[in-house]
């Protein structure tokens, strides 16, 4: 995919290295391999999620669970604020012979709210953690990774690692079976 | 080496031994395969059938909207509603809408709670349908109210009269309910699409699609990091989404429960209209689904055997509408409140007897024809089943709104007759549904690619091939 | 609706085409214009379900559409005085304050008597008529047709302008024709001079009268009134001797016999009489009594609906029952009837046991008794009702005479000068009121006559029937805009003030007349040299403590003791033939909205239902389900009747409880030229209506070809043994005053809401007590309130489709067998429920409670879901479906209400309770610092009502009469069991029959 290139902040600093795979399975073992090699900062692409992959690379779980319950109690809670001081505080109306703050019937709207909010939070929750909406990527310079979204496999070494170096990882991506081979300029 | 993967025979199908999972993806395909499959009617020229039925589709939406046209230039006394039947057509074409809505989300949230991978075949749609059954839905309760610049003051906005809504009334619950069931399902819908959004992207030829495309997918590169985070969020999503779907559709039957007419209020409508909800639902799905597997060639996706458990979740929510219904006649029996008795006995022998017992045979009797396996296997079947049973399911709600026009006082009894406005509007409201339909089919995957590779025999690292290893396994 | 079946729509000739000739004439282009402008909205009509070829009325949309038309035609056609500038405030006018409406008492003429009004008057616009409280006639009541006369008042369609022929005229032409006639006239006494007017109460105007009569000797004087009381002043005169009027004490009565006489509504004096009537239904305590109405009857009339023993018989056989009454009563109650002897005539056992049972009853009950004959009943009959009052010795007690003042015999004098007029003895035919060419009998063919007069001049409120056909016609005045005066029935004496300038050309009678004395004179001027000359000198205070109060006092008519003659009403009796067996009777009645045609242009009255069947925009051939069964015919059908040789085909109405072998024709429908309400609404009953045969006439009834669509306010007739209208004998009440709310078991009220802030136990809690035991089904409080919250009408059409708007309606329901049934009459208000269920489910506040307990809505909040409709068990709401007031001319404007919003199009809206009129009195009482008084506040419906059915008042204060009347054992609320807990309450309906009867 052709993106123009920006203005980079030095070119002997790479974002890193990443080589395609043509299987889930060899992607795994491959990652399997650099990790135990005492790599730390990999990252590994593909059109579907792979089980394993995440302890594979050694990623920690995802926070969007605790951003939804924020949601959640956000929701609910301004949804029976909303209804108990319209009803019983800003302007108080006489309606059924039922009182001003009549719990059992905001129930429904308090649930909704709830849900509602629970969902923005999870949207928003998993764009923010994943850092997208992001046009561009260093990634996306590799040759053949407009295939990540239909069927190849891709595992990239960031230069961020302790142990990056250029040739190390080119060599040690080639062990574990990696095509294409190639250094992502950031 | 591209292509490397050649994926193994499909497993025999034995879909009716539960010990047995069932194929997902007829055939040989590679991942690529899918892709193309799938991507193929929305990046080909669209078909002459296409054309036919958007065009079909539009001219419809084009009544529907002379004919709201007229209504809020006139006023509602263009319908054939009165004073004991202050709702009618409106009223029911929104709920069934609603109804047909549900099963869209349930499918994709429930059934991917269930792990029921099957579902992957036809949750895009299904999802795509809820929208657009909800968009229809909105309309009615908008419009019934024939001056519809007025409707803002349902909503929590504060305003010159500095009085609020009235957040007693089932109707503002379903505002925020059918409110609240769109957005999240849009959420639901939209969040699923990211990553198929980025197949478009990267497979675009034009500046255009790309960009486009590009925009929407937001710069997904399926990173372990971004699956992580999106399959959290995903199943959150449908964990939120199921009882979501329960409540919806639980308020909306609230509007006729929390009533004191004779025949709305009842306890079992909740669990019942839910029932029903995911009945129709499903057979629009089925609908649906015969002609685009067809018309698309994606035959393998949506299987034989995809079908065949809808039927079965069509038996089965159709014997519990059957349920409910015999259940309301021995309440009302059983409760000793003569209005109650009456109203069922009205139902079912009184004027409107004819949609009742339309209602039974559509709803009741043409389900149990899936009681037999080759039926269920039958697309001509269970094609013409699954439209009686849309057309049952409006008369359950015509039936019960019909209630209002022999309630308590005799000297108020009325009858209510539709004028053409009234159909012309519910004809005008499908043309909105399918419009919105046909777009989606042209420029949206109509199948969760992603989803559908990942339960491709080839996707399950341990499964085959040089075999997966243990992670974080030295070699 | 031309293309009904009926002979009238064949006659050539249609007025509409003409009235528009008269335009072209005047070269209007308005007219057109404003056709142009107010038919576009045909479109929203025309697409409605297609209406039905066979119905007769214009739909209201279409009409209001004309009306707005016929606007433009007043504008340039005639009327010099432009409607907006009626009511100049060049200074305002002493002791008037806008916004603060005034009441002003005057009289109505109606049925030759005159009935005591209030009118109501913002910034001089009259707006609401209620009845005078010190009127005899009235005791503050009054009936629907008072109510309606405001809307006839601004109706558009009023004649604005004299005409001759076709051409409009001034009244300067009029008095340039006249004069030189009148000269030639005066030469030989007013030969060939006829006037033909309707009778009237007004002293001055038939002293006016006699003056024209005196200055023109030689002249013909006639008056004729279709519904006229010939036939009790020709019994009177078989009697006595002497035309006697009957002045009724109803109050004293313990039996009361109507011998088909609807005396509660048709009846002439009917608000009074059912005021007594329901003095002595009202019943508090176990201890109280009530008294006990027997009625013979061929329709079902509302004084049937409450009677305690009905028999329904064909209207000759009536007369047999009173024939029966007489043997019975002198041959075994030994009662003197002149020594006659009387033989009861041939009877069905039902009938004979009656006759007993009411025979004996009668007999224990002398001097606490009365017998009625009803104005259909030939003379005899009415003689030997008044013989029986006079030997049972309610004469006196009960029943009280004063002379008929004006005992014109009005058959014979119309037949009369149809003669003259045919032997060419008329030249110069003078019609002051009434429509002969519509309402003379039709063997008289009257219009063919009046071709043989030269000159016909024609004073009447319409340009009618008969005024078209005159060569002059002159414009005719409200009774609220000129001076006049009038007698009630017992002869007191009222003076009719205007409240209103003349909106058009109008000119009374008694003007008209003055310029036949050749000294025209204003009404005013006329009316005050009349008392000057009765009081010796006029004098103003006299005058003006007249003016306030109403009635002048003192002027009853002197009381007559007299005995009868028995032996010239057994004469009579002998003379009658008694009726043939088998065969179909005509009975002709003045119909309950439309009278005898007058009204037959007010939509009020055309949309109001008819008490009994319910109809309404028609009548209808009334037929029992057997009589109609032996013809084949069904309810709606077509049916041809046949009296003396002229045939009407007319749509058949099955009436349960109406008599067998007899066909009741109500009159004033079939109008041709009367307005855009009334024409061609119904069928023109007169047709068939004979001078041999007015009231009662052998016909023949064949199952004419086709259907008519009759549209009626209540479909389902049956109440299903639902304990609505809760009813029980008087016995049953006094053994278990409880019994009516023993009749619905309710449910403890449970209810998941305790922590309520407020609990309506703060003075004033408005609630509403309506004692089904005395209302009649009238339907005055629905016509009041129509008038009192400006409730619109919206046609045929709409009605059809169950969206007539009444707030309150009246739901009659039949109880028993089809045959035999008895009705009982409801009034549905809004409840005002304390838990009300429509508050419960609108999503936008419109409708919700006030401090004091009233369910109110507010139209500008209401967005038109109509949940709140469909959640109402009452189903008291009424919708504005369509923008039923977006045609309504300038003029009709002047009508409404101005303390009362008119709703648009898409807005609920139902009872108030008159919050109007709440809030009028609490701010009157808040500035006096005083409590409002119990009684002060009179809701529309309360105020007209003529047996004070209805109360209205503080439920919080133990000693407001609603607060006694909700502790009373009868007292129950609709539907308790839904624990809405509603503010208007019933009192269950009492009746008292004869247990003898049950026995036998």
């Amino acid at each position: 995919m052709s993106e123009t290139p920006k203005p980079r902040p030095a070119p002997e600093a790479p974002y890193g290295v990443m080589a395609e795979f043509a299987t889930p399975a060899e992607l795994l073992r491959a990652a399997g391999r650099l990790r135990a090699r005492g790599y730390r900062n990999i990252e590994a692409y593909s059109p579907f999620p792979i089980h394993g992959l995440d302890a594979a690379l050694g990623h920690g779980g995802s926070k969007v669970p605790w951003i939804v319950l924020g949601g959640a109690i956000i929701g609910a809670s301004s949804g029976l604020l909303l209804q108990w001081w319209t009803s019983a505080v800003d302007y108080p109306i006489k309606v059924g012979g039922k009182p001003y703050f009549s719990i059992p019937a905001f129930v429904p709207i308090t649930f909704e709210l709830g849900v509602l909010f629970s969902a923005f939070a999870a949207l928003l929750g998993m764009l923010a953690l994943n850092q997208l909406p992001q046009p561009y990527h260093p990634v996306f310079k590799h040759s053949q990774f407009h295939r990540v979204t239909d069927d190849r496999f891709f595992l990239a070494v960031e230069s961020e690692d302790p142990m990056f170096n250029v040739e190390r990882a080119e060599r040690d991506l080639g062990d574990a079976g990696g095509q294409h081979i190639e250094v992502l300029q950031a | 080496m591209s292509t490397a993967t050649v994926p193994p025979e499909p497993r025999e199908m034995v879909p009716d031994d539960p010990r047995r999972r069932l194929t997902l993806v007829q055939g040989r395909h590679s991942f690529a395969d899918i892709t193309r499959m799938v991507c193929a009617p929305v990046e080909e020229p669209a078909t002459r059938g296409w054309w036919v039925g958007f065009g079909i589709a539009s001219m419809c939406l084009g009544l529907f909207v002379a004919m709201v046209v007229y209504l809020v230039l006139v006023g509602i006394g263009i319908w054939g509603l009165n004073s004991p039947q202050g709702w009618g057509f409106d009223i029911t074409n929104f709920v069934w809408w609603v109804g047909i809505g549900h099963a869209g989300t349930l499918i994709s949230a429930i059934l991917y709670l269930f792990r029921q991978k099957w579902r992957t075949a036809i949750n895009r749609f299904a999802e795509a349908m809820t929208i657009f059954a909800v968009i229809c839905a909105l309309m009615f309760p908008t419009i019934h109210v024939g001056r519809i610049w007025m409707l803002w003051m349902a909503l929590p906005i504060p305003n010159w009269e500095a009085i609020w809504p009235q957040f007693r009334s089932p109707l503002l619950w379903d505002v925020f309910a059918v409110g609240t069931y769109f957005t999240v399902s849009v959420i639901f819908w939209y969040m699923g699409l990211i990553p198929d959004l980025a197949t478009l992207r990267d497979r675009a030829k034009s500046k255009v699609r790309w960009l486009v495309y590009g925009i929407l997918a937001m710069g997904w590169r399926g990173s372990a990091r971004h699956w992580a985070n999106y399959e959290k969020a995903y199943l959150i999503l449908a964990g939120i989404s199921t009882p979501l779907v329960l409540s919806v559709h639980s308020i909306v039957s609230f509007d006729f429960a929390v009533s004191v007419i004779p025949g709305w209020h009842t306890t079992i409508f909740p669990p019942y209209f839910v029932a029903g909800a995911i009945f129709s639902g499903f057979a629009m799905v089925m609908t649906l689904a015969i002609v685009a597997r067809r018309a698309f060639r994606l035959t393998d996706v949506i299987t034989i055997d995809h079908l065949d458990n809808m039927n079965k979740i069509m038996l089965a929510t159709g014997m519990m509408v059957g349920y409910a219904y015999s259940m309301e006649f021995f309440i009302s029996w059983y409760s000793g409140n003569k209005y109650e008795m009456f109203t069922f006995v009205n139902r079912a022998f009184g004027p409107y007897a004819w949609a009742y017992w339309i209602m039974i045979t559509c709803n009741v009797l043409v389900p149990q024809i899936f009681w037999f396996r080759k039926n269920r296997r039958s697309i001509p079947i269970m094609f013409v089943a699954s439209i009686l049973i849309n057309v049952g399911m409006w008369f359950e709600r015509f039936v019960i709104i019909m209630s209002l026009s022999r309630d308590f006082l005799p000297s108020s009894w009325g009858y209510y007759k539709p004028t053409w406005v009234e159909i012309c509007t519910l004809i005008g409201s499908l043309g909105l549904f399918f419009t919105l339909f046909f777009l989606f089919l042209r420029f949206l995957p109509m199948v969760a690619m992603a989803e559908v590779k990942n339960v491709l025999p080839q996707a399950d690292p341990h499964g085959h091939g040089e075999g997966g290893v243990p992670p974080g396994e030295p070699a | 609706m031309e293309d009904r079946v009926t002979p009238e729509s064949k006659t050539p000739g249609n007025g509409r085409a003409q009235w528009r000739s008269l335009e072209e004439l005047s070269g209007s282009s308005e007219y057109r214009e404003h056709a142009e402008t107010e038919f576009p909205d045909y479109f929203a009509e025309a697409l409605d379900l297609p209406p039905v070829a066979e119905n007769a009325a214009l739909s209201r949309r279409s009409f209001l559409g004309v009306m707005g038309a016929s606007l433009a035609l007043t504008g340039l056609a005639g009327c010099q005085r432009p409607l907006a500038k009626i009511l100049p405030y060049s200074k305002l006018p002493e002791d008037l304050l806008p916004g603060v409406p005034q009441s002003y008492a005057t009289v109505m003429q109606f049925r030759g008597m005159g009935e005591g009004i209030l009118v109501t008057s913002n910034e001089g616009r009259p707006t609401k008529i209620e009845g005078n409280p010190d009127h005899p006639s009235s005791l503050g009541a009054t009936h629907s047709y008072a109510q309606a006369s405001i809307l006839q008042l601004y109706d558009p369609d009023r004649s604005q302008f004299p005409t001759e022929g076709n051409a409009s005229r001034t009244w300067e032409e009029w008095n340039a024709w006249l004069t030189p006639k009148l000269t030639t006239l005066r030469a030989d006494g007013g030969r060939g001079l006829a006037f033909l007017s309707l009778p009237t109460a007004s002293p001055t105007l038939r002293a006016k009268r006699a003056e024209v009569m005196a200055a023109f000797p030689n002249a013909r004087w006639v008056d004729y009134e279709p519904l006229n009381r010939d036939n009790a002043i020709e019994g009177s005169r078989l009697a006595y001797g002497r035309p006697f009027r009957q002045q009724l004490a109803l109050d004293q009565a313990e039996v009361i016999v109507s011998l088909d006489s609807d005396f509660l509504f048709v009846e002439p004096n009917s608000v009074r009489h059912a005021r007594d009537y329901g003095r002595r239904r009202r019943v508090a305590s176990t201890q109280d009594s009530m008294n006990r109405l027997y009625v013979v009857e061929t329709v079902f009339s509302i004084t049937g609906s409450m009677a305690d023993h009905r028999l329904r018989l064909a209207p000759t056989q009536v007369a047999e029952v009173a024939r029966a009454l007489a043997a019975t009563l002198t041959g075994q109650h030994s009662m003197y009837l002149g020594g006659e002897t009387w033989s009861a005539g041939t009877l069905s056992d039902r009938a004979q046991v009656f006759v007993a049972t009411l025979a004996r009853d009668l007999a224990e009950h002398r001097g606490r008794s009365v017998v009625l004959a009803g104005g259909s009943q030939p003379p005899e009959v009415h003689a030997l009702a008044m013989a029986l009052n006079h030997a049972l010795g309610n004469v006196g007690p009960v029943v009280r005479y004063t002379l008929e003042p004006y005992p014109a015999q009005q058959r014979e004098g119309i037949a009369g000068l149809a003669k003259a007029m045919d032997t060419g003895q008329v030249n110069f035919l003078v019609v002051l009121g009434g429509n002969p060419a519509y309402d003379a009998p039709a063997d008289i063919d009257f219009t063919a006559r009046m071709r043989k007069v030269p000159d016909v001049a024609c004073l009447s409120f319409y340009r009618d029937e008969t005024a078209e056909k005159a060569n002059w016609h002159l414009p005719e005045t409200h009774f609220l805009e000129t001076w006049g005066d009038a007698e009630a029935w017992d002869g007191t004496r009222s003076i009719q003030q205007p409240l209103i300038a003349p909106m058009y050309q109008g000119k009374s009678e008694l003007e008209v007349l003055s310029m036949f004395l050749g000294r025209p004179l204003d009404s005013h001027a006329l009316l005050q040299e009349a008392y000057g000359r009765e009081w010796g000198v006029f004098s103003g205070s006299r005058w003006d403590r007249a003016l306030n109060d109403g009635v002048l006092p003192g002027t009853a008519y002197a009381e007559i003791t007299a005995t009868p003659d028995f032996s010239s009403v057994t004469a009579a009796w002998s003379r009658r033939t008694p009726p043939a067996s088998g065969g179909i009777e005509a009975l002709f009645r003045p119909d309950y909205s439309v009278w005898d045609g007058r009204f037959a242009n007010n939509s009020w009255m055309q949309e109001l239902p008819d008490p009994m069947t319910k109809i309404v925009w028609d009548n209808a051939a009334l037929l029992s389900s057997k009589t109609a069964e032996s013809l084949g015919v069904k309810d709606g059908d077509l049916v041809s009747v046949s009296v003396a040789n002229r045939d009407l085909e007319i749509a058949a109405c099955i009436v349960p409880g109406l008599a067998d072998g007899a066909v009741v024709l109500p009159l004033g429908y079939g109008r041709k030229r009367v307005g855009r309400v009334g024409d061609g609404v119904g069928f023109n009953t007169y047709a068939l209506r004979t001078t041999t045969g007015m009231d009662i006439a052998p016909a023949s009834v064949k199952a004419g070809a086709g259907h008519y669509t009759l549209v009626r306010t209540q479909d389902h007739q049956a109440i299903e043994g639902r304990p609505l209208v809760r009813e029980g004998t008087l016995e049953e009440y006094r053994k278990d005053p409880e019994f009516a709310r023993e009749m619905n078991e309710a449910p403890p009220p449970l209810t998941l809401y305790t922590n309520k802030e407020y609990d309506f136990s703060k003075p004033p809690q408005w609630g509403m007590a309506i004692d089904l035991n005395t209302c009649i089904g009238c339907n005055a409080c629905t016509i009041a309130c129509q008038s009192e919250n400006n409730i619109p009408t919206v046609g045929k059409e709409q009605v059809k489709k169950n969206r007539e708007m009444h707030w309150i309606r009246i739901d009659r329901y039949y109880v028993g067998d089809v045959e035999e049934a008895e009705a009982v009459h409801q009034p549905i208000p809004c409840m005002h429920c304390e838990n009300a269920p429509c508050e419960n489910v609108c999503p936008v506040n419109a409708t919700n409670h006030s401090a004091d307990g009233l369910n109110q809505m507010v139209y500008n909040r209401c967005i038109g879901t109509r949940y709140c409709n469909n959640n109402c068990p009452y189903k008291v709401r009424r919708f504005n479906f369509l923008a039923w007031r977006k045609h309504e001319p300038e003029v009709i404007k002047m009508a409404m209400n101005p303390d009362v919003t008119v709703r648009m199009r898409g807005v609920m809206e139902k009872c108030t309770y008159c919050v109007q009129r709440i809030n009028r009195k609490r701010i009157e009482a808040k500035i006096a610092q005083r409590d409002i008084q119990d009684g002060e506040i009179r809701t529309a419906c309360q105020q007209v009502c003529p047996t004070e059915a209805i109360i209205f008042g503080d439920l919080l204060d133990s000693e407001s009469r609603v607060a006694k009347l909700k502790a009373e054992e009868r007292s129950y609320t609709l539907l308790e069991e839904l624990n809405t807990q509603p503010r208007t309450f019933f009192l269950a309906r009492l009746r008292n029959p004869n247990s003898e009867m049950e026995k036998a």
